[in-house]
């Protein structure tokens, strides 16, 4: 038994940290995300405020810590929808073959041809932004990966000889594919889904960004620091603080995926090229 | 191979007629009746069903959506609403200085990337490399945004060496001009940076273990030449796709990047008209941005399949 990767270790214990301090917000931070304070604004960090005050008076830390929850929520939550569309929908394309899988693989063909933050604005610009929408429109957005991913995990399996003796035993095509070929097909789509969560922690933090995401005066990262731009030379620590958070939330699920990887993947360490 | 490239072109041409039939159907629920954006909030009901008359708003979806297409054909993209210009010049403008912006992005993003994977393959697992990773795993994991404000805090403002945004005039000096480019370019760098030195590393890692570069040290050749001639030049095939790849991020990126340091480009542009529920103007931009998108992936694909005759249509699984 080989011992757990390092990344494994300091990805996981980020993850699990960033996962308390997102669950605790409310019981952890000094003030409530969106109390607002007009004799102290723009206050620079101190005991009284760690990470100082925005614009509004509003304690810079507590907002961070309650954005740790938004930003978890589009991770995971965007990549559970993509999961949720994407792996149906490659199982079918894989297993039946023929024009429908022809057609999916077309369908994925012009989604893949946007750049994913232009599929991401598309789908918001259809309605007015807010988050739950933006977490819907980077979900949908990583589909097509997901069901190419299954299609291709499902089209090596089909052929197997279980499946095959699924088929000669009668059963039903939607049993074959949840119970004998889905339990198979896990591995790679688990650690591309791993690779997604960060990607869409990015992608939703863009959105919001741009205006396209979370609405004031909602404390999503992407928004807190866009919100903070106009005040960067008087008060840089407003939009540093979510900017840091960001990047260790980052860093902590990339690492742990990577350490996942390495340690689920043998091959992988034999060759430690890449 | 012209076989390949014609499918290809093919291909795309169909994406792209797709393409712009998912555009003009998801921009027409856009809330905000375009009558009343024109019209002003203040209009009276019968100057926006004028409006309507007038522009063929009540017409059947599919005629509108033709009367679009066939304009643009044309090149006519139609009228912008909120500037009351054409769409076309504005997208043409616009579409110029995003590509000086991203063309010098790419030149520093390959070379600087290629450079940093051949060290770190080189000095595979000393210091510098485990240096090289840390610093591309650093640049991948921050959002393009904060890089740039952080840019902005301690170069714009705090030493006060560069413009903080803008793109200056035509009247400044070529050097002025190039100050305001540095600050976007050095963020959309190290942003996209560590997809191509990762690959270069590992791909280089694997061609210095090959027979053909022990020989090529055998014979006596100087190091230098045996790493960046015979080497590297093996090892780009991989790179060239993640390359590619990277069109995609840098598209995706420059539209952050613009916000961020208002650079009159496509990306901004975009975010205007999104903001101004624009209609034509999101669509023309939507269109044309998708559009380059997808050249740029054919002219990768195109290259690959170039550089490496195995690859051909149809049998790859992507």
């Amino acid at each position: 038994m080989p011992r757990l990767p390092m990344k494994l270790w300091i990805g996981g214990t980020i993850v699990v940290l960033l996962i308390a301090l997102a669950a605790f917000a409310p019981l952890i931070a000094p003030y409530p995300f969106d109390g607002m304070s007009l004799l102290n604004r723009f206050k620079p960090p101190s005991a009284q405020f760690w990470f100082g005050t925005d614009e509004y008076g509003r304690d810079v830390l507590s907002r961070t810590l309650y954005g740790a929850r938004l930003s978890l929520i589009i991770g995971f939550g965007a990549t559970l929808i993509s999961l949720v569309i994407g792996v149906p929908l490659g199982l079918i394309a894989g297993f039946k073959r023929g024009r429908i899988d022809e057609w999916l693989m077309r369908g994925t063909d012009v989604l893949m041809s946007f750049p994913p933050i232009m599929l991401g604005l598309l789908v918001l610009a259809a309605t007015t932004p807010s988050l739950p929408k933006a977490v819907i429109a980077v979900g949908i957005v990583y589909v097509p990966v997901l069901v190419r991913i299954t299609r291709s995990v499902t089209l090596d399996l089909v052929n197997e000889e279980f499946i095959q003796a699924a088929h000669a035993r009668g059963e039903r095509m939607s049993y074959i594919l949840a119970a004998e070929i889905l339990p198979n097909a896990w591995p790679p789509i688990v650690v591309e889904a791993s690779l997604r969560i960060t990607f869409a922690i990015l992608l939703g933090a863009a959105l919001s960004f741009v205006g396209m995401g979370a609405q004031p005066p909602s404390s999503d990262w992407g928004l807190m620091i866009a919100e903070a731009r106009p005040f960067i030379d008087r008060a840089p620590w407003i939009a540093l603080a979510p900017g840091f958070a960001m990047c260790i939330t980052v860093i902590g699920i990339n690492l742990l995926g990577d350490g996942l990887r390495e340690a689920l993947d043998p091959r992988l360490q034999l060759s430690r090229a890449g | 191979m012209i076989g390949y490239i014609v499918q290809r072109l093919f291909a795309i041409l169909v994406i792209l007629v797709v393409m712009s039939m998912l555009i003009f159907g998801v921009t027409q629920i856009l809330p905000g009746n375009v009558a009343y954006v024109i019209a002003g909030q203040f209009a009276t009901p019968d100057v926006v069903h004028a409006i309507e008359l007038k522009l063929g708003l009540n017409d059947p979806i599919y005629v509108q959506y033709w009367r679009w297409a066939s304009g643009i054909l044309r090149g006519d993209l139609g009228q912008s609403l909120v500037m009351e210009r054409p769409v076309g010049p504005i997208i043409a403008d616009a579409l110029g200085a995003s590509a000086i912006l991203a063309s010098c992005s790419f030149v520093f993003v390959a070379t600087i990337g290629i450079t940093l994977g051949v060290i770190a393959a080189v000095r595979q697992n000393k210091a510098v490399d485990h240096g090289i990773s840390i610093f591309t795993y650093v640049g991948i994991s921050v959002p393009e945004f904060f890089w740039g404000i952080v840019l902005v805090i301690v170069f714009a403002r705090y030493l006060d060496w560069l413009p903080p945004g803008g793109r200056g005039d035509a009247s400044d000096s070529l050097l002025t001009r190039i100050s305001y480019l540095v600050l976007p370019t050095a963020t959309l760098t190290f942003t996209l940076i560590a997809h191509v030195s990762r690959m270069t590393r590992s791909s280089m890692i694997e061609t210095l273990r090959t027979q053909y570069v022990r020989n090529a040290r055998a014979k006596g050749l100087p190091e230098r030449v045996v790493i960046w001639r015979h080497a590297l030049r093996n090892a780009l095939l991989p790179t060239i796709t993640v390359l590619a790849v990277d069109i995609g991020w840098l598209i995706g990126g420059i539209v952050v990047v613009e916000t961020v340091f208002s650079y009159p480009g496509l990306g901004r542009l975009m975010i205007y008209a999104l903001e101004r529920h624009d209609l034509p103007l999101i669509q023309g931009s939507i269109l044309i941005i998708t559009a380059i998108y997808c050249s740029a992936n054919l002219l990768a694909d195109l290259l690959y399949a170039f550089v490496n005759p195995k690859i051909r249509y149809g049998n790859a699984v992507r």
